[in-house]
């Protein structure tokens, strides 16, 4: 049953076996596997719940609706654009349906570094289960929209590959370009449209509207959490207590530290919210004769992992993907203003964008500010800086090569280059904030996993080092950045964590 | 460039790297102060319901945002014509209390304190077209992180709220969402 917080019209006292934070990738994923298992599971979302006809295509009505703080999240001196997401599915609901494993270098990086206690193997049947259920399978040739297919013609003539990602998405797929605003037809096998379902179909419950404010303990082990549910329609709020010997924070790589903090949760290692990873994406614009309408179509079908270092050591390199925004999200990233600005949107159906994501190792920092709001810290280090500037002058090369007449680079002063020869130099410069459009879509390993108290927060079955029952299942417990889109690894993860408590029931229930 | 008063003296400061560090603390005391030169009464009264923008913040935020979008120079429509700022206004009600207040703090001081930023007798809302560009920009390029901030906030909000709307997408040739149901 899902209760809404229209439909609250008093405080909430319950009891449960499992209480899952936040109904994303991990907490949607871990919900549905729970309940099938038998366990009592209490899901808390701080989002709204949203159906397809919900979806209405708008930006102005739907980024604040399926995007934490209306997509405004920045780090603390607006040098990168933290997106993530809000909403009964969370950031599925609005991500481009890219549905990758990790690199098995990675995982090997893992276990290596930081001692988690599994290696690729054992991970592979969870993608497995994972891939069936939500139907994944390459984009078909037909689904390949101009903007996708311009970036795949650059790669070819540079003799790069140009590969085509999985995708989970359904039949229903008219290719109308809105996946980032919610799927209106339904074409996303998402967890608000696959797993929802389910977990609540096996008697999971479900409050939505629901903040949690804190996670309870008894000693050394949890009890709780406390929060609000907001009744929007008559603006009253209710208090919510969940009493519930395992507790899953689920709410992401931003929250889950925040919830911690807050709740005075501390780890021996002292790296809630220390070993922040973004993912730092830097859009390029290439400028073509040619109508392309890059909004049109399946927003993200082709993609090169050329460069792509961590796939043969788990460390460095970028992927290069094509990303096509809707006005004013494009507007909003386009440099200047008054006529420059114009002058570049004009053009618009003429462009094609795409960018680099860089597997960073910087370490950013998050901490809760006196509003109690996240305060994050990030700027890339050098090394990383020399990933973001090779990964973007490559996006630069890729659309010259396809015949684009300029390239716009990422810099929020407007940067054009015709030929490879202006961007001599480039790579020796030193990156400096708010100079450079940096956006991120992946923040992860906030409380990263492994068996070494001293380095990391949660062990390799996701609970917390010294609070039993406690858990996180997000994008928060990987001990490196993943380099690629992280949502099957962090339904992987759901799947892992339920079988995990599931099998230590008994210490975790008694 | 030449620095502003304010710039100048902020650079003259022992206390310069304090400064930046605690800007916003910087912004909360130059509002306090803003507070007594122009107070909201100052202002005419709406013909929108707001949720969030009082009187003088409506008439700021209409000012800024036809300064970004320039439509006197590229023929887009204007914002007041659009009546963005109700747009605006519907979109920062959904951000958190924090933000609300920032935003609000930094239009009264975008208003009040030109004289201390750009050396100018004239609030922003007195300024002509080009002065305030002019004006704009020195926030843009400024060496001050909580100006160059404010900028951005500004522009990402403006630009994403006035790009969304229906009547400007045939300006940019975007056909618009046709999906059955996106109208």
């Amino acid at each position: 049953m899902i209760f809404q917080g229209k439909n609250i019209n008093n405080d909430i006292v319950i009891e449960t076996e499992v209480c899952i934070i936040g109904s994303g990738a991990g907490g949607g994923t871990l919900a549905k596997e729970l309940s099938e298992k038998g366990i009592k599971v209490i899901l808390l979302e701080e989002g709204s719940y949203n159906l397809p006809q919900d979806f209405n295509f708008r930006e102005n009505k739907m980024i604040p609706k399926l995007f934490q703080e209306s997509g405004g999240r920045n780090t603390t001196d607006m040098s990168v654009i933290v997106t993530h997401g809000k909403g009964v599915g969370g950031s599925t609901v609005h991500n481009i349906c890219l549905s990758f494993r990790p690199e098995k270098a990675i995982i090997e990086r893992w276990q290596k570094e930081y001692k988690v206690g599994f290696n690729y193997d054992d991970l592979v049947p969870y993608f497995e289960k994972v891939e069936k259920d939500l139907e994944i399978k390459p984009i078909r040739e037909d689904q390949i929209n101009l903007n996708n297919d311009i970036f795949r013609k650059g790669c070819e003539k540079l003799g790069l590959n140009a590969k085509i990602p999985n995708h989970n998405r359904n039949s229903n797929c008219a290719g109308c370009g809105f996946c980032e605003l919610g799927c209106k037809l339904d074409s996303k096998n998402n967890v608000l449209k696959i797993y929802i379902p389910l977990a609540l179909k096996n008697g999971a419950k479900i409050y939505s509207d629901c903040k949690v404010e804190k996670i309870l303990l008894d000693g050394n082990k949890v009890s709780g959490v406390k929060g609000e549910i907001t009744n929007h329609e008559t603006k009253k709020k209710y208090r919510i207590f969940v009493k519930s010997k395992v507790v899953v924070s689920s709410g992401g790589a931003i929250n889950t530290p925040i919830l911690l903090m807050k709740s005075g949760i501390s780890s021996k290692s002292n790296l809630i919210g220390k070993t922040l990873h973004l993912h730092p994406y830097s859009p390029v614009v290439g400028f073509f004769d040619q109508e392309i309408q890059g909004w049109k179509g399946i927003p993200q079908s082709i993609y090169c992992d050329d460069f792509a270092d961590f796939k043969k050591d788990g460390y460095g390199g970028f992927i290069l993907i094509p990303g096509f925004a809707h006005p004013g999200s494009s507007a909003s990233l386009t440099p200047s203003h008054g006529k420059e600005h114009w002058e570049i949107m004009k053009e618009y159906p003429r462009t094609a964008a795409g960018g680099a994501m860089a597997h960073d190792e910087t370490n950013g920092k998050i901490n809760v500010n006196t509003s109690g709001n996240p305060e994050i810290t990030y700027w890339p280090e050098k090394s990383d800086q020399k990933i973001i500037i090779d990964g973007f002058m490559k996006m630069a090369e890729i659309y010259l090569s396809a015949g684009a007449k300029k390239v716009l680079l990422p810099f929020t002063d407007p940067f054009y280059v015709k030929s490879m020869k202006d961007m001599e130099g480039l790579e020796k410069l030193e990156l400096k904030p708010r100079k450079i459009t940096l956006m991120s879509v992946h923040p992860q390993g906030s409380c990263r996993m492994g068996e070494d108290t001293n380095n990391s927060v949660v062990n390799s079955n996701c609970e917390f080092h010294n609070v039993k029952g406690l858990f996180i299942c997000d994008t928060s417990v990987f001990p490196t950045s993943l380099g690629t889109p992280p949502q099957v690894p962090t339904m992987s993860l759901g799947v892992m964590v339920a079988e995990k408590i599931y099998k230590d029931k008994i210490r975790l229930f008694s | 460039m030449s620095k502003s008063l304010f710039e100048s003296l902020i650079y003259s400061s022992s206390n310069r790297r304090i400064f930046l560090k605690k800007s916003f603390l910087g912004i909360i005391i130059l509002n306090t102060a803003s507070l007594f030169i122009s107070s909201c009464s100052d202002y005419p009264k709406s013909k929108n319901k707001l949720k969030v923008f009082n009187n003088k913040e409506e008439l700021i935020m209409t000012h800024i945002s036809e300064t970004f979008i320039a439509s006197s120079e590229t023929g887009l429509p204007s914002p007041e014509q659009l009546n963005l700022v109700k747009d605006i206004d519907e979109y920062i009600f959904t951000v958190s209390d924090e933000s609300k207040k920032q935003l609000k703090t930094l239009l009264n001081i975008f208003q009040d304190y030109s004289f201390f930023f750009n050396g100018s007798y004239k609030k922003f809302t007195d300024m002509s077209l080009d002065e305030k560009t002019i004006y704009l920009e020195s926030w843009e390029k400024s060496s001050i992180e909580f100006r160059q901030m404010a900028y951005k906030a500004l522009k990402m909000c403006i630009m994403l709220i006035y790009y969304s709307k229906d009547e400007t997408w045939e300006k940019i040739g975007y056909t618009g969402p046709y999906c059955s149901g996106g109208k």
